[in-house]
């Protein structure tokens, strides 16, 4: 299984090929398209989108047609503005991942994505087109925090600030009451979800 | 009760825990890897498995893989995992509580495909109000109910079971099967077949299952698979649906071949997916033993590289001259040797079906088994039309089949295997074989002895003074090719229909009756007209009847070999002084006439029959007075159709014959007279 990655930022695409390579792929990454050398038959291709990308040289819609067909391509940014306008390419295995990804780290939550799209390649030919999209997009940043928030509660921990803050989840603090660990989460549950 | 609990959060639940096994977390397992290794652990655990009743307790929301998210739904997982898998038995059936802070619509909403939540026996609950769960668990541990309704918990508004409203029952899973069912038979067939063999033959010192099956089953979706074709692990009562004697009796006819001490019959087998085990699968089914890992020189395997990489007929020849250069005794053969991509090619127009036009072509006599994951009936058809004389259907996972079937379908391949390696199948191998070395002989310098043959002319009348006319020479060879070969066919057809049973259910060999003689006949007629072409009978009747044009037939002369008007007495065994033919010939004037006391004919008689024309034909017969004991079919007191002893087992019988006869088909074929040897 081969895995190629065309990201200028070395930081994000260092920490990414790293994590990749213990996942027991082949990884192949490059700062642009001409660095990354001949076409292969790359499996799936993380694909940096935005305009710093533009930047440095690269025609994002060309590597995409290039692509599009026999690989998978996953596309991502870190500005959301660029996420919706390449969200709009119409190419076959071609998605852009819906949430920003931090400039210089490899994200948990693209992390999970890009490990459930790599468990889904060996069966890639007999998954229908929209299962990709459906990994890719399928995840919910937000009712994911939400979810953590009251397991935390009902374990008797606090959610990390750290987290709640990357998400923009707003948790009425007032709501939660360790020592009653039941009654918070019940408070809780019916903010984030209703009755 | 015992509950399995599936929970990574460890919610205080304040249950029973003698009774409760929790599951966090599957470590560096996947979550099919880790639930496979449970269901096997559950299966031997006789404390779980006896269990009168059972609680699954599962957090939807739980994350038991490492990169899991809550909004995965692992639980959903493993409850449709629990639901699907066969192998739990009972398990099946227990009550599963599923709980989650999202609302069933939500979920629902998001992800239709996890409908298992609305089915029976799933009873969903909200967090944190279902912490009072307890008290429902705690009644129902006491005792207090026998079954694990928590009826309490459905009757109030807030917790209502789910069950009554309008979902359907059925639930799918996720899996999504291959596009074709081509890719999981290659390995499912021969795991099942192997599981089979073992089954009937008890062959208990043998792997588990082939490498290439064990290396399937460890990819993801063949376990899904698996699991959803799971068979309960106690196979015996399968076995007591079907006549387990006959089984054993077809298993131990075929291993016969393969026996210590005794030559095997060599077999070449050609399949692409040679590595996904079939090998070792086919190995055990003919020996009962492990396929040894450097193979054995009588069965030879190939994958048929050659169609891998060429696609035109000069190179399906070649393949096919590369698989007869082994001399094998049965092909078999798969149906798309180019995997996947044949997957819509017509068929006969696949790889399998141009390596069998080609096999036809070069070998008509040997036996071909078509081994195929197709269930299709133009397959079946074409199949026939292509020439293979037997078809065997790897068992598929998709099959909507009785639970029998499986067993039902290593018995047949069984019986196949048998016929196949039999002595009829060798017999019709071996003449066939043998015609074309008569030919090939007689268009090189060392014809046969039938084409030197000078045949004496018809003695004229004792009052003529004409003087003798000159001896008849060379019958007409392609005539007795071509005879030689229908001969082959229409035996062939007979097989199939009789012995293979692809005829109607009428139509059964073990049936002696009239059915079998009526077809048998025939047979036995044109071994007839094969002696009357050698004897150049066309000649004697132009001799005696000048007048007679072609294509006209005398009546007068129409009968025994050299009967003809007033002679026929004297010179019916002398005049070509070919005793042996004349004997064989007996058997022909037998067949053809209507006779009630001539009992019916069996198979064994034909074989009998044609290996001593084949015997004959190979060897020039002694010029002398028809010997006592070949006088078959003329007495009444004996067995009229003959028996291989009766054509070779006399006194006076001519050595040279018998020697011919043995080479030819040895006693493997036929009961060989050994004590003449």
């Amino acid at each position: 299984m081969l895995v190629g990655i065309i990201d200028w930022r070395e930081m994000r695409r260092d920490k990414m090929h790293g994590w990749l390579s213990d996942q027991s792929v082949t990884v192949k990454s490059a700062s642009t398209r001409r660095t990354f050398g001949p076409k292969q038959a790359i499996d799936l291709l993380l694909l940096h989108v935005g305009e710093s990308q533009n930047d440095e040289g690269d025609d994002l819609q060309a590597i995409v047609n290039e692509f599009s067909g026999e690989s998978w391509i996953v596309a991502y940014s870190g500005t959301v503005r660029a996420i919706k306008e390449f969200d709009k390419i119409n190419a076959e295995g071609f998605v852009v991942f819906p949430h920003p990804v931090s400039a210089d780290s490899f994200d948990e939550d693209f992390k999970r994505v890009v490990a459930k799209v790599l468990r889904d390649l060996p069966s890639r030919r007999l998954l229908p087109a929209t299962s990709l999209k459906e990994t890719v997009t399928g995840f919910d940043a937000t009712l994911e925090r939400k979810l953590e928030v009251l397991v935390s509660v009902l374990k008797r921990q606090l959610p990390s600030v750290e987290k709640l803050q990357s998400t923009n989840v707003v948790v009425p603090t007032e709501m939660i009451d360790l020592t009653n660990p039941r009654g918070s989460s019940e408070k809780l549950r019916k903010y984030f979800f209703g009755s | 009760m015992t509950i399995l609990h599936f929970d990574d959060a460890a919610f205080s639940w304040n249950i029973p825990t003698k009774d409760v096994v929790n599951y966090a977390g599957a470590g560096d397992d996947s979550l099919d890897d880790w639930f496979f290794g449970l269901a096997k652990d559950w299966t031997c655990n006789k404390n779980i498995t006896c269990a009168s009743a059972g609680l699954y307790l599962i957090h939807a929301h739980g994350c038991f893989t490492k990169l899991a998210n809550r909004q995965d739904l692992e639980g959903v997982e493993i409850l449709k995992h629990i639901r699907l898998t066969n192998w739990l038995g009972q398990m099946r059936q227990w009550h599963a509580l599923i709980y989650s802070f999202e609302p069933l619509e939500d979920i629902l909403r998001k992800k239709p495909g996890d409908l298992i939540l609305a089915s029976h026996d799933v009873t969903f609950i909200r967090l944190p109000d279902a912490l009072d769960l307890e008290v429902a668990v705690q009644a129902v541990h006491e005792g207090k109910k026998d079954r694990l309704a928590l009826r309490d918990l459905a009757e109030c508004p807030d917790y209502r079971s789910v069950e009554d409203r309008k979902f359907h029952r059925f639930v799918a899973c996720d899996y999504t099967p291959p596009a074709s069912e081509h890719a999981i038979s290659n390995w499912w067939g021969a795991h099942q077949l192997v599981l089979r063999v073992r089954q009937i033959g008890g062959d208990k010192n043998i792997r588990s299952f082939p490498a290439g099956v064990e290396s399937e089953l460890r990819k993801l979706d063949n376990k899904k698979a698996f699991f959803l074709a799971g068979r309960p692990r106690s196979n015996e009562g399968w076995i007591d649906a079907i006549d387990k004697q006959t089984i054993r009796r077809e298993m131990k006819r075929v291993r016969k071949f393969f026996q210590e001490g005794t030559s095997p019959a060599k077999i070449v087998y050609v399949d692409d997916e040679m590595d996904k085990g079939w090998d070792e699968a086919l190995y055990l089914t003919l020996t009962g033993e492990s396929l040894p890992t450097d193979g054995v020189s009588w069965f030879h395997t190939t994958m048929g590289q050659l169609a891998q990489t060429e696609n035109s007929s000069e190179d399906w020849l070649a393949l096919a001259d590369m698989i007869l250069q082994e001399c094998p005794d049965l092909i078999l053969t798969d149906l798309r040797l180019l995997g996947s991509r044949e997957a819509t090619t017509p068929v006969k127009d696949t790889s399998g079906a141009r390596l069998i036009e080609s096999l036809r072509m070069r070998a008509p006599g040997v036996p071909i088994l078509l081994l195929t994951a197709s269930n299709k009936a133009w397959t079946f058809q074409e199949a026939f039309r292509l020439g293979v004389d037997a078809y065997w259907m790897k068992e598929g996972i998709g099959d909507h089949a009785a639970p029998t079937r499986s067993i039902e379908n290593t018995a047949e391949l069984m019986r196949l295997l048998g016929h196949l390696l039999g002595p009829d199948y060798q017999l019709l191998r071996k003449i066939h074989q043998r015609t074309n070395e008569f030919e090939r002989e007689w268009n090189d310098g060392n014809p046969p002895w039938w084409k030197r043959m000078q045949w004496p002319a018809p003695i004229p009348d004792l009052g003529s003074s004409s003087p003798p006319p000159p001896p008849i020479s060379e019958p007409n060879g392609p005539a007795v090719f071509s005879l030689l070969r229908n001969v082959v066919r229409t035996y062939r057809e007979y097989l199939r229909l009789f012995t293979l049973r692809y005829g109607s259910q009428d139509l059964r060999e073990n049936q002696l009756d009239e059915t079998t003689d009526f077809w048998l006949r025939p047979l036995v007629v044109h071994v007839g007209r094969i002696i009357e072409c050698i004897h150049c009978f066309d000649e004697i009747r132009l001799q005696v009847d000048p007048g007679l044009k072609a294509g006209q037939r005398s009546l007068a002369s129409a009968g025994t070999i050299g009967g003809y008007p007033n002679f026929r007495d004297r010179c019916a065994h002398k005049m070509r002084r070919d005793w042996f033919g004349q004997a064989i010939y007996d058997i022909r004037n037998i067949a053809a006439h209507y006779d009630p006391e001539v009992p019916v004919m069996a198979p064994k008689n034909i074989r009998s029959l044609l290996a001593a024309l084949f015997a004959w034909l190979s060897v020039t017969p002694a010029c002398k007075e028809n010997p006592s004991h070949l006088r078959v079919g003329s007495s009444r007191s004996r067995t009229l159709w003959p028996k291989a002893k009766d054509f070779f087992e006399g006194p006076d019988m001519q050595d040279d014959l018998v020697q011919a006869y043995s080479e030819l088909f040895g006693s493997s074929v036929l009961d060989l007279p050994t004590r003449r040897l």
